[in-house]
């Protein structure tokens, strides 16, 4: 057949290992636990499937380990021959691999924390792990896709499942009404994203990234869709030269795609439609709204997932899609996300202040670690890209941690279910109750605010770096003083484990199943700091591709995009730098 | 200008208005109807562009069976919306914040570079675009694929042998495999969360039917 000289059906193009394999287990448990399983034991079984998911993504890590070594032996580092699966829809590079193997280890290690709270927090049904693991698949997805198609599906699968998982105790009016608000809100974000695609595609005529970059840098002058050329001179194609296709067809030049005057409009507008959608996703600041009830109402195990694990995966996209072909319009997107992430940091650190519900607590300071993400991706540096993941794995850490004593400290009185810990005033006094615990609490707390001997100190200071280095002076002086009000939220929180004015704390039971991975987590809080080296090179070596990218890009090509709005972006950079 | 022309105007602000009737209207079944009307508009656009499959398609599916549900919810569930006509609700300004600070994210753009001169100049054009574009786009996954490189095809041959259905036979499930295989884990994830969200576990007894009951409802023979 004429599509396999083209590599359809190659394994060579056949990337995603990891995803086909949970995917069919997936459709596995759903079998066996609805016909066989659920009948006879019910929900005495409830453990096992979550620990049982734990395995199988600590095992599809393996998997991503295996195609990183496929990756070696290609030639990978020269431009020409860059990989890419399922006819360029997915991106098969280190950046994709390593966040994968990243998303998927720390969900393991989400599933095995949950494994032993579920009971308490009577979500029994055994959906609620399905649900989860089919967020999780599109996590993975998100992490490596390479067009628009995609991307809406894969972010379709996360949000789908997270409108079901914030609603999934049906008998509290607050969690169905937080699953409905977070269902509008993501059709309002979903179809932003749709439109912003389509007017892309229908000025490029392609959907994806590579393709639309091919075409932005390999012609000089004009730009046509390709179906277009077939459509005005049939013959043109059969021949090799694309140079020739260039001088023939200036003939045409009033219909032709010209992309340096007319159509940049269209496709800035499209641009700017999906980093909005994707910002209010990742409830950055004036589209943050919704995340403050829908963490409060939603069940708490849910909660630690919306606000923990869902984050990377959406900035892995921002970044692939910034970082390929709107390089070209670098200049409109760091207005944008500079705005977004100044607003996003002074209210996450303004908004904590008066919180006492430790939920919403914790959404206003997820709301300003997005926002100091944002702002290193922002400085449009690889050094940037860098510290925006190491900022990112090390809120996960410390999150993993806070999320952990959350769900296990349990009161002691008659009904202690119903009265989990979800004001900061149960902490009272855990300090003498118990002294671990309240150590790696604190810990955890100080490292968000960013106190030095943590490894939060160090991806904070490198955010005030790279935005030094890029000459963000004032921004980043303001952002200091931010952050310095954001750690009265977190101090007061120590203040309250360790030095209340009281006799007697409420005492608290805690479950050690998985006391071993808490204790884990803890080291690595203090040992990355005395020794990050490992953490860097990883980083370095995943972001080491759009470095090449980011050469590439202004050496080779003509810079006419870049001189076409040096107006605007002079105002741009008046209104930032000065 | 040309028929054909006038006709894509016709079609598209005849879209605009039933959708904006869908909105607006208060009453549930006008607005419903005013849906259908919306889908059969873009199913003869549809068919004006020569996608005659997907035209076809998006009557059968939408008109015939999406609408029809909607419907019958409608008249079971029996809802009156009579208090949203006169409640002030909160919703309105966050709906003209969003819509405020997209707004000023759009006028940020430059504006000079927009010449609407070229849809009215370039429309027929267009239009024998639309025609092959679903071949093209076939074509073009063949052309991109083969990395940055030209190699010579027989196009007009390989173009004119395929039929409509079966090119989006060939879409679906060769070149878009791997969306299709999401969308039908997005299904099936939807599926088991309303399962569980309608499905109540502690009450496993049927509703059974009472005659008695029901037959005597508004007979004023046994009530009185």
């Amino acid at each position: 057949m004429f599509f396999e000289q083209f590599g359809f059906s190659k394994l060579k193009f056949f990337t995603i290992f990891c995803e086909y394999f949970i995917g069919i287990m997936l459709v596995y448990i759903l079998v066996v636990f609805v016909l066989i399983i659920s009948n006879i034991y019910g929900i005495l079984i409830q453990k096992v499937i979550a620990e049982l998911v734990g395995f199988i993504l600590l095992l599809s890590c393996f998997l991503i380990l295996k195609d990183i070594v496929r990756l070696n032996f290609l030639n990978l580092y020269s431009y020409q021959y860059i990989y890419f699966g399922f006819n360029k829809f997915i991106d098969f590079n280190l950046l994709s691999c390593f966040t994968k193997i990243i998303v998927c280890f720390f969900s393991s290690i989400y599933f095995f924390i949950i494994s032993s709270f579920l009971k308490d927090y009577k979500l029994i049904a055994f959906e609620y792990i399905l649900l989860l693991l089919f967020a999780v698949l599109g996590l993975i997805l998100l992490c490596s896709t390479n067009d628009f198609l995609t991307t809406f599906l894969a972010i379709e699968l996360i949000s789908l499942c997270s409108y079901l998982l914030a609603s999934f105790r049906k008998m509290s009016s607050y969690s169905l009404e937080a699953g409905i608000k977070y269902l509008i809100i993501g059709a309002i974000s979903s179809s932003f994203f749709l439109m912003g695609s389509s007017l892309i595609y229908a000025y490029t005529a392609s959907i994806t990234f590579v393709d639309i970059k091919f075409l932005l840098t390999n012609s000089s002058n004009f730009l046509v869709s390709p179906y277009f050329f077939y459509y005005v001179a049939p013959d043109l194609i059969l021949s090799k030269n694309l140079s020739y296709l260039t001088t023939e067809l200036k003939f045409f030049e009033g219909l032709l795609f010209n992309y340096n005057t007319k159509y940049t409009f269209f496709i800035e507008m499209g641009m700017v439609f999906i980093i909005l959608s994707i910002f209010i996703k990742l409830a950055l600041a004036p589209f943050h709204v919704w995340s403050l009830e829908v963490y409060e109402g939603a069940p708490t195990i849910s909660t630690f997932f919306f606000s923990t694990l869902t984050k990377l995966s959406f900035f892995v996209f921002l970044s692939r899609f910034c970082f390929t072909f709107y390089i070209y319009y670098a200049e409109f997107w760091i207005f944008y996300n500079a705005v977004i992430g100044f607003l996003s940091i002074l209210l996450g650190s303004f908004g904590g202040i008066k919180q006492k519900k430790i939920k919403t607590l914790l959404a206003y300071s997820s709301i300003s670690h997005m926002g100091y993400g944002l702002l290193s991706f922002n400085s449009f540096s690889i050094l940037g890209l860098e510290i925006l993941y190491f900022y990112l794995f090390t809120y996960i850490i410390s999150n993993i941690i806070i999320w952990y004593i959350i769900l296990g400290l349990q009161k002691i009185q008659k009904n202690y279910i119903y009265k989990l810990s979800k004001n900061i005033g149960d902490f009272v006094l855990l300090g003498k109750s118990n002294k671990f615990i309240a150590f790696s609490l604190s810990l955890a707390f100080f490292s968000l605010a960013g106190i030095p001997p943590l490894l939060g100190f160090l991806a904070k200071f490198g955010v005030f770096l790279v935005l030094i280095v890029h000459k963000f002076y004032i921004l980043c002086l303001l952002i200091i003083l931010c952050s310095l009000i954001s750690t009265f939220y977190y101090i007061r929180l120590v203040k309250i484990l360790y030095f209340e004015n009281l006799l007697v704390g409420k005492l608290y039971s805690f479950k050690t199943d998985y006391m071993l991975i808490f204790c884990f987590f803890v080291f690595l809080l203090i040992f990355l700091f005395v020794k990050p080296t490992f953490l860097f090179l990883l980083i370095h070596k995943m972001v080491l591709f759009y470095n090449l990218e980011y050469k590439l890009t202004f050496i080779n090509t003509n810079s006419q995009f870049l001189y076409l709005n040096t107006n605007f972006l002079f105002t741009n950079y008046c209104l930032i730098k000065f | 200008m040309s028929l054909i022309f006038n006709l894509y105007f016709v079609l598209s602000f005849g879209i605009v208005i039933s959708a904006s009737f869908v909105v607006f209207l208060t009453n549930p079944i006008y607005s419903l109807l005013w849906l259908v009307i919306s889908f059969l508009f873009s199913a003869s656009l549809l068919l004006l562009l020569g996608q005659e499959f997907l035209g076809l398609i998006f009557i059968v599916i939408y008109v015939g069976a999406i609408a029809v549900l909607f419907l019958f919810l409608v008249m079971l569930l029996d809802l009156k919306f009579k208090n949203l006509q006169n409640k002030k609700n909160n919703l309105i300004f966050i709906v003209t914040f969003y819509s405020i600070t997209f707004l000023l994210f759009l006028l940020i753009l430059n504006f000079n570079y927009i010449k609407f001169e070229f849809f009215i100049y370039n429309i027929d054009l267009i239009f024998k675009q639309f025609k092959f574009e679903l071949k093209f786009l076939l074509m073009y996954f063949l052309f991109v694929t083969n990395q940055f490189s030209f190699v010579f095809i027989n196009w007009i041959e390989f173009v004119n042998s395929l039929n409509e259905i079966d090119l989006y036979g060939f879409v679906l499930y060769d070149i878009f495999v791997l969306q299709l295989l999401l969308v039908g884990f997005i299904l099936l994830s939807v599926l088991i969360g309303v399962v569980f969200l309608t499905n109540s576990y502690k009450s496993f007894k049927t509703r059974d039917q009472s005659i008695f009951k029901q037959i005597s409802v508004n007979s004023n023979f046994f009530y009185k």
